[in-house]
């Protein structure tokens, strides 16, 4: 087993660090945040963020095609297989 | 342009990022997905900020912008778990990613003392004959899994400041994972090998990171 590395991560890079250090716009890492939010909440006991459980077995309305041929279908049918 | 007048130039940049920056050096194939999104939430889980050739496009000042890239990172995770040969015609090795290390090595031992890498492998022993230059030198053993990545990268750094265990990165993962979608849709991309997606990841993963763990 190689020996590991002592790390200096006194102070952990903060949304905004990363994305200045990576080149991504403001207004896309609002976009990002937005999204860390949608996919979590904070418990009102512990104030702890929870990560939404996945709903399954049902297809969200925005992928679904125009026409309302269900793409799903295709999906479905690979999981009897 | 030479490789010496490349390290020398990559001498000149500036380390904007300091020590927060990890590059990771890994093959770049949809069979490695999942992997790719494990070691970004493993880094962020860290409080740093992942740094891939990803970034860069091609083009003729490449091979310098992966030493800035290197230059810039206090780190470097570099696997060398795709060693076989590709499906396509012609059927060839992947050289980009030990290429990548030797610069790295290469940069450590002259302009960058600093630097610290480790070396990550899915099969115990295959580098002593893959890559027996590297002998002395331990690598990490992932099994090619997401929680092989995990517990690796929990026991290659230790954290001055905390030590993420694999439950919080296995969360920033589930973000990541959760998310994968909506990001690929967004950039147009079907895998998430391009600037857009990975810079996109690593700043959700940097969100997740503040939250649920560090």
């Amino acid at each position: 087993m190689p020996q590991p590395i002592r790390v200096d991560n006194e102070r952990p890079a903060t949304v905004r660090d990363t994305a200045r250090v990576l080149g991504v716009s403001k207004k896309r890492t609002d976009e990002l945040v937005r999204l860390f939010e949608r996919t979590t909440y904070r418990d009102a006991k512990t104030g702890e963020f929870v990560i939404r459980a996945k709903k399954s077995g049902t297809i969200a309305k925005k992928d679904r095609s125009p026409n309302a041929s269900g793409k799903g279908h295709k999906a479905s049918s690979r999981r009897k297989a | 342009m030479p490789v010496g007048r490349a390290i020398k130039r990559a001498q000149g940049a500036k380390r904007k990022n300091g020590p927060r920056s990890v590059f990771l050096n890994i093959p770049y194939d949809a069979a490695f997905q999942n992997l790719l999104l494990a070691y970004i939430a493993a880094i962020s889980a860290f409080g740093f900020t992942p740094r891939a050739t990803l970034e860069i496009p091609f083009g003729r000042r490449r091979l310098d912008r992966i030493l800035a890239l290197i230059r810039q990172s206090k780190y470097s995770v570099h696997d060398l778990s795709r060693v076989e040969l590709d499906r396509k015609a012609p059927r060839t090795p992947r050289f980009n990613m030990p290429f990548e290390l030797g610069l790295a090595i290469a940069l450590e031992r002259t302009a960058h003392p600093d630097h610290e890498w480790v070396v990550c492998e899915s099969v115990r022993r295959r580098i002593q004959k893959s890559l027996s230059d590297l002998d002395g030198t331990g690598a990490y053993i992932h099994d090619g899994t997401i929680k092989g990545v995990f517990r690796e990268m929990a026991n290659a750094f230790v954290g001055t400041r905390s030590q993420p265990t694999v439950r919080e990165m296995s969360r920033i993962y589930r973000v990541l994972r959760t998310q994968l979608r909506s990001i690929l849709r967004r950039a147009g991309a079907a895998d998430p090998f391009s600037a857009r997606v990975f810079t996109d990841l690593c700043v959700l993963a940097s969100k997740a990171a503040n939250e649920l763990a560090v």
